[in-house]
């Protein structure tokens, strides 16, 4: 379904997951590990936004648009594209929402397949599979 | 909504939904003349000049004539300054309120630009000169230009920079007036985070305003009243007092409209103190204006008119004699407010049958609607009528379906005085503006089982609606509580979404176990399983799509120009085992409807015939005017037919005759709806074992364009 092992192609990059729906967060952080990436899962946007300003480096923001807390996801994208320009970034939602900016968005539901090429599609080239 | 006691229909109706968003669009248009961000207004190359462009704001005419003098003495080699004149007497002209000259300036000022060498002189002015003529667009199609040379603009600036910001403030703007609201909210987002992080006080004053105008504009009120207070709150901090009348003055309306009458009052009474204080007499005059518009819904005619007066006082004093029709027409509602219709006339004939070049354009459509509440109550119906067809012709598109709805109702009244229907019809009015006001704070703190539960309660009020219909002529307005029962389904379709991803995840993972590859029975499962969610996914999206609030953007169509675009989905829609025949009448129809929708329906019809027809055989789709003013389009099958009980319940959401999971049963809900809400109608006649006929009857578009 998914393609490739962890064993056979081993992928580093890190992807900080934000979501607030937490049976969701749980299932999305085994698939992506599952698939070789590092995950770093937070409930919210204020909870990604305190590990980035705490030094944390991540290749990836992957986070739900309707959270609640000060940042939503949008806003979170935002903060992210200004403070940490090199991070790539996914968005992902469940409602019809139109206002998303430029970010790339993921509609719920998708399959484990689509979720992956998803966030292959959003990471920077050089970290897609750069293995060491 | 209120309405006062007496029971014509269209007054009331009017005092319910139009008055609210007539006289706030005219006031909020007035306001928004004010100058938008002080940093857009990048300074002229050449230092001397600045002293002059500096005085514009405070004295156009002067300046005007200035500049016109030292245009006369200039040399013709002088090209930037020419240029730079040109700059500032568009300015000045959009202040006076000429577009015309300012586009002629405009253009005069692009000439002289062409000749210079300097690129970043050349896109300073130029950008100077599409905001001035954004700023004074009236027509579609001025605005429609202001948005493209806006975003043609764009990338030529910083991202994080001021002026991008104010670009995205006018392009806010800009985009609402196009009825664009999604565009124009995510223009203002970003403004807003721009001129937060430049920490620009002014700048995000204005892009809370027209975040505030743009959210009201969309109903979204407790957002609107949010930004509101933002740029009431900046501008106090940073004590920018014009600003914060500004401010005052949306939350004012805003409040208005939440039917919070007191406190609309006391913003009005700072902002007009704030207004005196300036020695802004205009803008004290539009305070109140907009007193007296509070004053008449609280029924406190008496003191509505008085400030009225005293608008009258200012505007006259302030030398803004074009201005005194806005308080004529409030008048003219006072004395309709009064049961005295001839009094409201005598107001609005004289200003109708002036110089109409005269009166303010955005003015119009209030000065119609009026005189056809007037006429309407004096039994002139045809008047009537013909008023509200011209008020609809200036109206801009967002407001188009609302006057479409008054005009429905009026003609209805024009055929037979249903008086019994129009109470009803009000509290329909009333409950649905209520249920729209709540739902902002119900959609978020809903779960999935109160949502369930309610939704099965409306569902109910449904079902005991479309039972109503058929005796009554209530569609229309009730429509809106349609669109709140779709709202909450996209509520409930996005929590569902959430649980899916869930289950594809976890079969996903699942799937690939070791221990369940080479387990014949264990894939079964799951393939099924996973099948059964992808089938969910696609009610989910249903639902969704039933539940977004379709904006519709109508337009001309030529139908042979549309059918030649969907051909290619119409054929892989038909399939191999049927034909599609089109004909698209000759002289080919034109139809006035949004392009997206339209062939949305269209390919639903054509999916219905086609499953109406297993065997295969042939869809006739044929356009037709029968009248000037309305079009046809015909969907024909030799399908299997309905039974008069199954065609009485074809257009009620979630009914279908199909096996459970090859159709959802929204499509002709939504077809219907669509109709409905682009002013037509849906006429389905079908005999059993001879085919099924729909027929979309919509008004037609003009040829020229």
């Amino acid at each position: 379904m998914t393609g490739s092992s962890s064993a056979s192609r081993p992928e580093r990059a890190h992807i900080l997951l934000a979501e607030d729906h937490t049976m969701l967060r749980g299932f999305l952080e085994m698939s992506l590990t599952a698939e070789g990436f590092r995950v770093t899962a937070v409930k919210n946007g204020d909870e990604a936004h305190a590990v980035l300003e705490n030094g944390m480096q991540a290749d990836l923001l992957f986070s739900d648009i309707r959270m609640a807390g000060a940042l939503d996801g949008l806003q979170l994208a935002c903060w992210v594209r200004k403070h940490r320009p090199a991070m790539a970034i996914l968005l992902q939602t469940g409602f019809t929402e139109l206002l998303t900016g430029d970010f790339p968005v993921l509609r719920k539901p998708y399959s484990p397949a689509e979720l992956i090429d998803a966030i292959r599609a959003a990471l920077p080239k050089p970290s897609v599979g750069c293995a060491r | 909504m209120t309405c006062p006691r007496r029971n014509s229909a269209v007054r009331c109706l009017a005092m319910s939904t139009e008055r609210l968003f007539a006289a706030l669009a005219l006031l909020l248009t007035a306001l928004l003349a004010a100058p938008a961000c002080a940093a857009c207004k990048i300074p002229l190359p050449t230092i001397s000049l600045r002293a002059l462009d500096d005085r514009t704001d405070a004295d156009p005419a002067a300046v005007d004539a200035e500049v016109s003098r030292r245009l006369a003495a200039l040399a013709d080699t002088d090209s930037l300054q020419a240029a730079e004149l040109y700059v500032v007497q568009a300015e000045a002209a959009s202040l006076m309120n000429n577009p015309s000259k300012v586009h002629a300036a405009a253009a005069a000022s692009r000439a002289r630009l062409r000749r210079l060498s300097d690129a970043a002189i050349r896109d300073a002015l130029e950008f100077r000169l599409v905001l001035i003529e954004a700023d004074s667009s009236v027509s579609d199609t001025e605005f429609t230009t202001a948005l493209a040379d806006l975003t043609r603009l764009e990338p030529t600036m910083p991202a994080d920079s001021l002026q991008h910001a104010c670009l995205l403030i006018m392009r806010s703007g800009v985009n609402r007036r196009l009825g664009k609201n999604d565009d124009s909210v995510s223009d203002g987002l970003l403004a807003h985070q721009i001129t937060t992080a430049a920490n620009a006080p002014s700048a995000t004053a204005d892009a809370a305003f027209e975040l505030a105008y743009t959210y009201w504009r969309a109903g979204l009120l407790l957002d609107a009243i949010n930004m509101a207070d933002e740029v009431i709150d900046y501008s106090r901090s940073a004590k920018l007092p014009g600003e914060l009348a500004r401010g005052l003055q949306v939350k004012a309306w805003i409040l208005t409209r939440m039917q919070r009458y007191a406190e609309a009052l006391a913003a009005i009474a700072e902002a007009r103190q704030l207004d005196i204080g300036l020695s802004n007499t205009a803008d004290a005059a539009y305070a109140d204006l907009g007193r007296c518009d509070v004053l008449l819904k609280m029924d406190r005619l008496d003191e509505a008119e008085g400030s009225c007066v005293e608008a009258e006082h200012e505007w006259t004093a302030a030398g803004r004699l074009d201005q005194l029709p806005r308080a004529e027409v409030v008048r003219a509602d006072i004395a309709l407010a009064r049961g005295d219709p001839r009094a409201a006339l005598a107001r609005l004939n004289p200003i109708l049958s002036a110089d109409l070049g005269k009166v303010p354009a955005s003015l119009l459509p209030d000065l119609y609607h009026s005189r056809s509440r007037a006429f309407s109550e004096l039994g002139r119906y045809r008047e009537a009528l013909a008023d509200l067809n011209a008020e609809e012709r200036l109206n801009e598109s967002g407001d188009r379906d609302r006057r479409n709805i008054a005009a429905a109702i009026l003609k209805g009244n024009f055929e037979a005085e249903a008086a019994a229907n129009n109470i009803r019809l009000l509290r329909a009015a009333a409950d649905s503006e209520r249920l729209l006001a709540d739902r902002q704070t119900l959609i978020r703190n809903i779960t999935v089982i109160v949502a369930a539960l309610l939704s099965a309660a409306i569902l109910l009020l449904w079902w005991n609606w479309r039972r109503r219909k058929e005796s009554e002529r209530l569609r229309e307005v009730l429509q809106e509580r349609s669109a709140f029962v779709g709202r909450l389904t996209a509520g409930i379709a996005h929590e569902f979404n959430n649980q899916l991803t869930v289950m594809q995840q976890g079969l996903g993972m699942l799937a690939n176990r070791p221990s369940i590859a080479g387990d014949p029975v264990a894939e079964l499962l799951i393939g099924e399983m996973q099948r059964a969610n992808r089938a969910s996914s696609e009610i989910t999206a249903q639902l969704q799509s039933f539940g977004r609030q379709q904006s519709l953007n109508p337009q001309n169509i030529s139908l042979q120009e549309l059918f030649a675009r969907i051909a290619p989905t119409i054929a892989m829609v038909a399939g191999d085992k049927v034909r599609v025949e089109v004909d698209s009448g000759s002289p080919p129809a034109v139809v006035w409807a949004d392009e997206r929708q339209l062939s949305a329906a269209l390919i639903n019809l054509i999916a219905n015939a086609r499953d109406a027809m297993p065997a295969g055989g042939t869809v006739k789709i044929r356009a037709d005017m029968p009248q000037a003013s309305r079009t046809t389009i015909a969907v024909n099958d030799q399908g299997t037919g309905m039974t008069p009980e199954v065609l009485s319940k074809a257009t009620e959401p979630f009914f279908t005759t199909k096996s459970l999971g090859s159709g959802s049963g929204l499509g002709l809900s939504m077809v219907d709806g669509f109709v409905t809400q682009s002013c037509g109608s849906m006429r389905v006649e079908s005999v059993i074992g001879h085919g099924t006929t729909v027929t979309l009857e919509l008004p037609a578009g003009s040829k020229a364009s």
